[in-house]
């Protein structure tokens, strides 16, 4: 076949050249026996076939796609399929909509030196209207053309506070997910990697944060240490990872039983070219899923802390703490009237963004087919579960 | 294939265990199972030969397989290429020297990254290895693809894209990418069609011609091993019962294993009446591998016991009963399915078996079988009657010592004493299989059987050891 013959023809040669090397050997009472002679089949046949194997492949392409999906063309044409989904791009239009003005909603200094100079919002959220701006103004003033979300109970500019608020709550989110996701790959990835006691240690560890609803935990935490950006991080942070780490351990587990994994060692790879090149692409997708959907879980649970007066300092332009602040009005405001768009604003932006990130992380997890990376088995179910709480939460925020 | 040339390859004395301690109680507890997958296993590969490994599945030849190129520890032995021991290399050397000796597995598409398109597959030995680089290791992609008969223009192709057969070309292409000397083929074809078969076997053949591989060729189907090997190592539980030239295997005398595995053998032929020696159950648990010859538990020509007078097939019955009476918790195992009606035991039924040896068999009930009652409610005789036609006994056996202890035996089960029977039976009806290990007794130029009936002691006419002689085989070399 090195002569350039079509390696197809060979094969159905007869005299198999393999065998010469030991002519001597009594071939012949194979066939005496009447054994099943291997080598007079018919191979043009099978070469045949192959073109069928083309066609349902494409057929698998083209529909599901995922079957077992490469990995370039995987995120690529993940990609792609995202950028079909119209939900799913409304839904990143509006979070990074979201994120930018309220990025721009106020200058934004570092050390004194103003990065980012542009002022969306009005005023500054925490200028009392009323004694700084326009002593006309009064607290629970209604929306008007001045502002446009009207004025809270402490005399402030709802439309500001909303804007800026957003720093708060989406950062938040993406820094716990941030967090909790890095740590839970690192710890499920040597849980999963090392096995054997410390798999074990390390999983009873993890059933003991999952034996503790979350958002208690969090409460616990935030108790302690006291309300601030920073403690939320913490109180959010120090729990959240258990799901991850579940998860990355029990793809590391499955990948690494994979015999491709053997066959990289076999062809001499080092331990770390087959985590990079094998274990890590495979494990990766699924976690991606279920970060993408937390946030809308993390920014709902501080919003359900500062609703309870947990989170941020009770000043704070934080949409939690902005609900927290006007509750006693929710039944009835000063002067019999019921100043609706005190809730109603900060309330529409969670709602609004945490509907908008679990359906991104909804088409992500779809344009990634986590069927096959097996996200349907452990993020969707935790995802699931999560929801159920955080409905929960959220009919307290918009009752 | 001479002897005085070193081979590519020598094994000695690999053994492989390992823990099958499953939970963390267990683990705690100190509770710890040792699988003995891999137990004292020798060989030598030759330049350009092929060794065949066959068995049936469970009996350790992946785990074999991977041993010798240590993709899993071996616990004892070594493993000598080029005179090097592998088991003393460093991880670092151990990965060189992978470029000599490479693997193609089983199952193709579990054995490719589906991430990895047919290019990449056969790259990554090439970039680990840095053997080629840029244009130099795209042409090297597509020679090599050309060599396993793959179009070298789907290189872009993932694995899912090509069929099974050609899955397996991408796994050999992937192991020859390094120009390797021995190639482990663990069970190549065994998840392919036939047809497809056919072609891969044969396209090993020509590569092993083209580029003088030795291959060590792993499989369960004796036809498949019998066109590929040169030599053949018959497997059981771990060890190499029988190994010697393709030939002289599969050509008289065999052991007992391999006289078995090769009657399973279907032939083509209408007049092939199928009357082989029929392997019963399955390979025991290697966790606690019998004593003796490992094979004694299914064996068809165990060696009775030297002071017994009884046919060598009756012998075997009662070795039978007394092995199941020693496992068993309950005389129902142990008694014949068929009711245990007093009427179902008529003079017609329960006369001797005239010839136990086609060990007839009639699962079907009477009609008037009453299934599931228990058998000790029964009377003795019927008791008897069952246990005897469960194990093809006659009514009496032909030595009356023997039949002494048999009754003994069946009163003590009877009377559900079932430890005090199997100690009864154990002591008066063991083979020397159960307490000798078979060492490899030489049969031949450069083939070798592990089984106590080549033992020189072995009288052929008496079917049995002479009084007095005992075999050389090690009395206790696999307890503990
Ligand atoms: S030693 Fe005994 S049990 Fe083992 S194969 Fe030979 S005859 Fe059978």
């Amino acid at each position: 076949m090195t002569d350039g013959d079509d390696p197809g023809t060979d094969v159905t040669d007869d005299d198999d050249p393999g065998t010469d090397s030991a002519g001597s050997r009594a071939r012949s009472r194979t066939d005496e026996r009447g054994r099943i002679r291997i080598t007079g089949f018919d191979a043009d046949r099978v070469r045949d076939r192959d073109p069928l194997s083309e066609r349902g492949d494409e057929a698998a392409g083209g529909t599901n796609g995922g079957t077992a999906a490469e990995m370039d063309g995987r995120w690529r044409r993940g990609l792609r399929r995202f950028g079909r989904n119209r939900s799913a791009m409304t839904a990143l239009a509006i979070v990074v909509s979201m994120a930018t003005v309220s990025l721009l909603a106020r200058p934004v200094e570092v050390l004194g030196v103003v990065v980012q100079p542009f002022a969306l919002a009005p005023y500054d959220p925490t200028t009392i209207l009323y004694l700084s701006v326009d002593p006309s103004v009064s607290p629970y003033d209604p929306p008007s053309w001045r502002f446009p979300m009207g004025v809270d109970g402490s005399g402030r500019d709802l439309f500001s506070r909303v804007l800026v608020g957003g720093r708060y709550s989406i950062s938040i989110g993406f820094v716990v997910v941030g967090l909790t996701a890095s740590f839970g790959l690192a710890y499920g990835a040597i849980s999963g990697y090392y096995g054997g006691v410390v798999d074990e240690v390390m999983m009873r560890i993890v059933d003991v944060v999952f034996a503790f609803p979350g958002l208690v935990l969090a409460l616990v935490v935030v108790a302690t240490l006291g309300g601030g950006y920073w403690q939320l991080v913490v109180a959010f942070s120090l729990f959240g990872w258990a799901g991850y780490a579940r998860l990355v351990r029990g793809e590391v587990l499955s990948i690494a039983e994979r015999e491709y994994v053997v066959a990289a060692k076999a062809i001499g790879a080092r331990d770390r070219a087959v985590i990079r090149r094998h274990v890590a692409p495979n494990a990766l997708s699924p976690l991606v899923v279920l970060a993408s959907l937390n946030v809308g879980s993390v920014v709902i649970g501080v919003a359900a802390l500062g609703f309870l007066g947990l989170g941020m300092d009770p000043s704070t332009a934080e949409w939690g703490t902005m609900l927290d602040a006007t509750r006693e009005t929710l039944i009835q405001g000063p002067g019999g009237r019921i100043p609706w768009w005190a809730t109603v604003y900060p309330g529409g932006a969670i709602f609004v963004f945490v509907l908008a990130m679990n359906v991104i992380g909804d088409g992500i997890n779809d344009a990634l087919d986590a069927r096959t990376t097996g996200v349907g088995r452990d993020g969707r179910g935790g995802r699931k579960e999560r929801d159920g709480g955080d409905r929960g939460d959220r009919g307290g925020d918009e009752s | 294939m001479s002897d005085s040339v070193e081979p590519v390859l020598r094994v000695e004395g690999l053994k492989t265990h390992y823990d099958s301690t499953d939970g963390f109680l267990d683990r705690l507890l100190g509770r710890s199972r040792r699988v003995r997958a891999v137990d004292g296993v020798d060989f030598e590969l030759r330049e350009g030969e092929t060794l065949g490994v066959v068995g049936e599945s469970g009996c350790g030849k992946t785990t074999l397989a991977r041993s010798v190129l240590r993709l899993i520890e071996p616990t004892a032995g070594s493993v000598y290429h080029r005179g090097e021991d592998l088991t003393t290399l460093s991880s670092a050397e151990l990965r060189d020297r992978r470029t000599d000796l490479q693997y193609v597995f089983q199952d193709p598409l579990s054995s490719l990254n589906p991430r990895l398109t047919a290019g990449d597959v056969v790259a990554e030995p090439l970039d680990v290895h840095g053997l080629a680089t840029g244009s130099e290791r795209d042409e090297r992609v597509r020679e090599l693809l050309e060599t396993v008969g793959l179009n070298p223009n789907h290189a872009g192709r993932y694995p899912h894209e090509f069929s099974g057969g050609q899955r397996q070309r991408l796994g050999i292409a992937r192991a020859l990418a390094v120009d390797p000397e021995v190639i482990v083929c663990d069970e190549p074809v065994s998840a392919l069609d036939a047809s497809v078969q056919a072609q891969i076997l044969n396209l090993l053949a020509d590569l092993q011609e083209d580029f003088g591989l030795s291959y060590v060729f792993i499989a369960h189907d004796l036809r498949v091993v019998e066109h590929v090997s040169d030599r053949v190592a018959v497997m059981y539980l771990g060890e190499f019962v029988e190994r010697g030239p393709t030939d002289a295997v599969f050509e008289p005398p065999h052991h007992p294993y391999t006289e078995a595995l090769l009657s399973a053998i279907p032939e083509p032929d209408p007049l092939w009446d199928g009357d082989g020696i029929r392997l019963t159950g399955t390979v025991p648990s290697p966790i606690d591998p019998p004593d003796g010859c490992r094979f004694h538990t299914r064996c068809p020509r165990l060696v009775p016991g030297a002071d017994s007078d009884l046919p060598a097939n009756v012998w075997r019955s009662v070795a039978a009963l007394a092995r199941r009476a020693a496992n068993a918790d309950d005389v129902t195992s142990l008694t014949a399915t068929r009711g245990a009606d007093d009427r179902t035991i008529r003079a017609g039924d329960s006369t001797p078996r005239t010839d136990p040896a086609t060990r007839p068999r009639d699962p079907t009930p009477r009609p008037d079988a009453v299934i599931g009652r228990d058998p000790t409610e029964a009377s003795r005789e019927t008791f008897g009657g069952l246990v005897r036609e469960e194990f093809d006994l006659p009514e009496t056996l032909p030595d009356a010592g023997a039949e002494e202890t048999l009754g003994e035996a069946i009163d003590a089960l009877y009377d559900d004493r079932i430890g005090t029977a199997a100690a009864l039976l154990e002591s008066a009806f063991t083979s020397p299989c159960e307490r000798h290990h078979p060492p490899e007794y030489g049969v031949g130029s450069d083939h070798g059987i592990a089984c106590l009936r080549y033992d020189d002691g072995f009288d052929e006419e008496a079917g049995t050891f002479e009084d007095g002689s005992e075999p050389a085989g090690s009395s206790d070399s696999t307890a503990g």
